[in-house]
């Protein structure tokens, strides 16, 4: 029967695809079901790299501007909108089109449209181009994902109020956007905007930028972004209104006054949330939890025995790596593998400017926890290659036990974190202790050698910092 | 030495201030020694004065240029300014002088005794220090010889700092040279040349093998070759130069192919010469202090030298020449020095080469694994599979594992490709642990950056790809 899969997974964003990529190398026959032409999901055809290639060109259009200190000056850049637009689609086009071929030439059968489970074994889909299909299934992978949250005071029908997928549509460079939600994703798009010429406010509820996340990290971007927009901490939007010719927000202020900003589009960034609705769970007898997510397994597995959840549905973080993983790992298990899903640490990463990078304990869950940590921090002022691109507002810090050295976390701000978390992350699976990532010898003049300075931090013999 | 000249004394000596000699001192003056540091130039060596951080500022903003310019492929038109090297050279001085103060603040921070002069040995325990106020002598219990490398000259190439340069003076440019010749493919060609066609320079590079980068992995080099080629830059390999005219207008090199033929002449603004570097042993005596002369200083891993007292690292100790394995070779020295135990076992010694892309390596490569009698399982994977490569518009490059066959333990690793040379730090640990292609596989790798090639290859060599098939 043509309909019947070994494994079906349904989401084919990181997780999904994935999962059904390792599964069909295991040997299983795999259906991958998506609304999407392509496998990509979120990451690929609204998230990640939409947002990092605009990112990307928003740092070059900076550093065409900062060049201006080596002794190069260029003319003040003119923006050509749909071009900009085909170069982000053209990106997305060629990264999706390729996750196409690789399903197929693993013979992953893709089936595009929304898939519905309508029994413990069997799922429809509502076909992309018509119809419906019943898939039976042995297993099942749910990767269904998440979704822009948003909030009561921002519920305003209008093409003017953006989710992130809004922004990344670049649909036009308003002269004032308005941000709410100082998490990664409003200040990544923040930066994207303010860089393309707009006019930027950006309104956080709680004290600080980028909420949970270290403050010594934090501060070099609410530095440069304090330059370059209006952050506005501590303050909340209680209304959102709309006239013919512009949106008007009513904002309570840090000190309890109130102001009405004029914008002329409001980026709401305040979340994501899992994705579970319209898939049939309740035919499964599953049901999310508080959170909104499926509970599961050191394998993934949920409480019905056959069918998996991965990625963005099945807890935080919501990031794609963690999906990925965990997709292999159920992959893996239902090739009967004995696999578990146990990362010592897992990366994120903001790819702002600078960007922000971090892995393991931070200082912040330490405290909470009464962890006790010794943390050492290697500033940027002190590395050469960090001064020679004229970028010293960096931070390097070392999280380590104080009795046994175990290197427990790593954060890093500064142009390039994103890459350099890579090293502290496989410290913190090997079990390396400050002293093996401090005698491991870092090339010069590179940024990483301020990893290898705040690991000689930690055990009292840092070369190029003196002092506590 | 004559009775009633002053001796000073001093438990620790160290000839050279660059960052096997400062890093030395520093960590010797942390452990309780008396440390005199002797530098005849700035502190900072070559490594700050002339080489790595100079030429990065070269580099960084010949990157910036290059980049902005191309803007204009994405629908951003920007009108490329003038490229006005004094300001560049105005930023670069900036740089080292900030670094150069940041090393001596350091030096004087911990207590470190600096002397600006040329040190010669008397005997094994004295060195002579010419200074600019006269000649004093230095007694010491123990000595670290860090007196590094200069750049190689050519007989038929002699650098005159006007039309045929060395490094150093390339780097102190007022102006960039309309034709610019570089003899030498080597790291330091690759990169002032890349850096100089940027800024606007029709460059040739002038190799004498058949290969530019010689020692690295040709699977990496073809990737920078293709890149250089895109800028304009003509590479010629197997080329001899015979010798060089200088005129008013310019520089005419006599070549011939390095396997014989005809003669052509090539005529270049300035010409670059990079052909490798030589330890700095000339006037220093060593053999007063016991030690044979010869091209370079051996060592043991404790870096001692022949006579018990007397210490070397860098290069004056030969190659791979590079100032983070001088680093760790000074830390060394300073622990044996004051009692520690401590030895020079790098698994792996990173090197980096700040090409477009950038190119780094650590460890064995295929060949010298295979060489050395491993099984191995090699795995290569293409830098445009991944999506941070293409949002970040720097899809060419590639990634190379080199694991054990029958255990998974990582050997060695390289990798061409935008970041390299902070992505290399990764493996460098990996490879000191004793980390396996599964540990690295294991490893969850940040979504979406560079980094992720590495997850991407340990995973082709388990056999388990996800971005690439089988």
């Amino acid at each position: 029967m043509p309909n019947e899969t070994d494994l079906l997974v349904l989401g084919g964003g990181p997780g999904g695809y994935a999962a059904a990529f390792a599964a069909a190398d295991l040997g299983l026959s795999v259906t991958l079901v998506d609304a999407g032409e392509n496998p990509g999901g979120v990451c690929l055809y609204r998230g990640c790299i939409p947002s990092k290639t605009l990112l990307h060109v928003a740092s070059v259009l900076r550093e065409s501007q900062e060049i201006a200190s080596f002794g190069v000056r260029f003319s003040a850049p003119e923006i050509d909108l749909d071009a900009l637009k085909a170069q982000k689609e053209a990106v997305v086009q060629r990264l999706t089109g390729g996750l196409g071929q690789l399903a197929r030439q693993r013979k992953v059968r893709y089936v595009q449209g929304r898939g519905r489970f309508s029994g413990r074994s069997t799922l429809t889909v509502d076909l992309a181009d018509g119809g419906a299909q019943e898939i039976a299934f042995g297993h099942a992978i749910i990767a269904t994902g998440s979704l822009p949250r948003t909030l009561p005071a921002l519920a305003l029908e209008s093409r003017r109020v953006w989710d992130s997928t809004a922004a990344l549509e670049l649909r036009e460079v308003p002269r004032r956007l308005l941000v709410v939600g100082g998490g990664y994703i409003g200040a990544e798009l923040a930066t994207v905007y303010a860089a393309l010429g707009s006019e930027v406010t950006v309104v956080e509820v709680t004290q600080g930028l980028l909420p949970g996340v270290d403050e010594d990290l934090v501060r070099p971007l609410a530095q440069r972004m304090g330059k370059e927009m209006r952050v506005l901490l501590g303050t909340r939007v209680e209304h959102l209104g709309e006239s013919a010719s512009e949106l008007t927000a009513d904002l309570l202020l840090q000190d309890g006054s109130h102001e009405s900003l004029m914008c002329d589009a409001v980026l709401v960034s305040v979340g994501r949330a899992p994705q579970t609705a319209g898939i049939g769970l309740e035919v499964l007898q599953l049901a999310p939890d508080a959170q909104g997510f499926l509970p599961v397994d050191a394998q993934r597995r949920t409480a019905a025995a056959n069918i998996y959840a991965i990625g963005d549905v099945a807890g935080q973080p919501m990031l794609a790596h963690k999906a990925s993983h965990e997709g292999r790992i159920a992959a893996e298990a239902i090739a009967g593998r004995k696999v578990a899903y146990e990362p010592a640490a897992i990366p994120a990463v903001v790819f702002t400017d600078p960007e922000i990078a971090w892995a393991g304990l931070t200082e912040r869950e330490a405290k909470q926890r009464a962890t006790k940590v010794q943390v050492a921090r290697f500033p940027w002022a002190a590395s050469g290659r960090a001064t020679t691109l004229g970028r010293q507002d960096g931070l390097t810090k070392i999280l380590t036990d104080p009795d046994s050295g175990l290197v427990l976390g790593v954060g890093i701000t500064g142009p390039g974190a994103g890459e350099l978390i890579a090293e502290g992350v496989l410290a913190i699976e090997m079990g390396a202790v400050a002293e093996d990532v401090a005698r491991s010898i870092h090339p010069h003049p590179t940024l990483s050698e301020t990893v290898m300075e705040a690991a000689e931090a930690t055990i009292g013999r840092a070369t190029h910092f003196y002092g506590r | 030495m004559v009775v009633g000249e002053i001796v000073n004394q001093t438990e620790l000596l160290v000839i050279g201030g660059g960052p096997g000699g400062y890093v030395a001192a520093l960590r010797a003056a942390q452990l309780g020694m008396d440390v005199t540091l002797i530098e005849e130039g700035e502190l900072g060596g070559v490594c700050l004065q002339q080489g790595c951080i100079p030429s990065k500022t070269w580099i960084a903003a010949a990157d910036d240029y290059e980049r902005a310019k191309g803007l204009t492929a994405i629908g951003i038109a920007v009108e490329a300014g003038r490229v006005d090297l004094s300001g560049l050279r105005q930023f670069k001085d900036g740089v080292v002088q900030q670094l150069t103060s940041g090393v001596r603040q350091l030096l004087s921070g911990r207590g470190v005794h600096v002397v600006k002069g040329r040190a010669e040995f008397i005997n094994a325990t004295t060195t002579a220090v010419e200074a600019s106020d006269g000649r004093q002598f230095y007694h010491f219990a123990q000595v670290i010889i860090a007196t590094g490398s200069r750049a190689r000259q050519l007989a038929n190439l002699p650098a005159d700092g006007e039309r045929i340069l060395l490094p150093k003076h390339f780097l102190a440019l007022g102006a960039l040279p309309h034709r610019l010749c570089v003899v030498g493919g080597g790291y330091i060609g690759i990169e002032l040349g890349t850096a100089a066609a940027k800024l606007g320079s029709e460059v040739t590079i002038l190799e004498y093998t058949d290969r530019l980068l010689p020692q690295t992995d040709p699977d990496l080099v073809r990737v920078v070759e293709r890149r250089l080629r895109e800028l304009g830059v003509v590479v010629r390999k197997g080329v001899q130069v015979e010798s060089a005219s200088v005129g008013e207008e310019g520089v005419a090199l006599q070549t011939t192919p390095a396997g014989g033929g005809a003669a052509e002449t090539l005529a270049a603004d300035r010409v670059l010469v990079a052909v490798g570097r030589d330890a700095n042993l000339e006037g220093l005596g060593v053999e007063k202090a016991g030690l044979a002369a010869g091209p370079v200083l051996t060592v043991d891993d404790r870096m001692r030298t022949a006579a018990p007292n007397v210490f070397a690292v860098g290069d004056v100790t030969g190659g791979p020449m590079l100032a983070h394995r001088a680093s760790h070779q000074g830390y060394v020295a300073a622990e044996v020095a004051a009692g520690r135990t401590a030895a020079f076992l790098a698994q792996a010694i990173p090197a980096v080469v700040f090409s477009d892309p950038e190119l780094a390596t650590v460890g064995l490569s295929e060949a010298d694994a295979v060489a050395q009698g491993y099984a191995v399982r090699t795995v290569q994977f293409p830098m445009r599979a991944l999506g941070r490569s293409l949002a970040g518009r720097s899809a060419s490059g590639v990634a190379k594992l080199v694991a054990d066959q029958e255990t998974g333990v990582l050997l060695g690793a390289g990798i061409c490709a935008a970041h390299a040379s902070d992505l290399i730090a990764e493996m460098t640990l990996a490879l000191e642990m004793g980390a396996t292609l599964e540990d690295v596989a294991g490893t969850i790798h940040a979504h979406p950056t560079y980094s992720e090639a590495w997850h991407e290859s340990a995973l082709l060599g388990l056999g388990q790809p996800l971005h690439v098939l089988k």
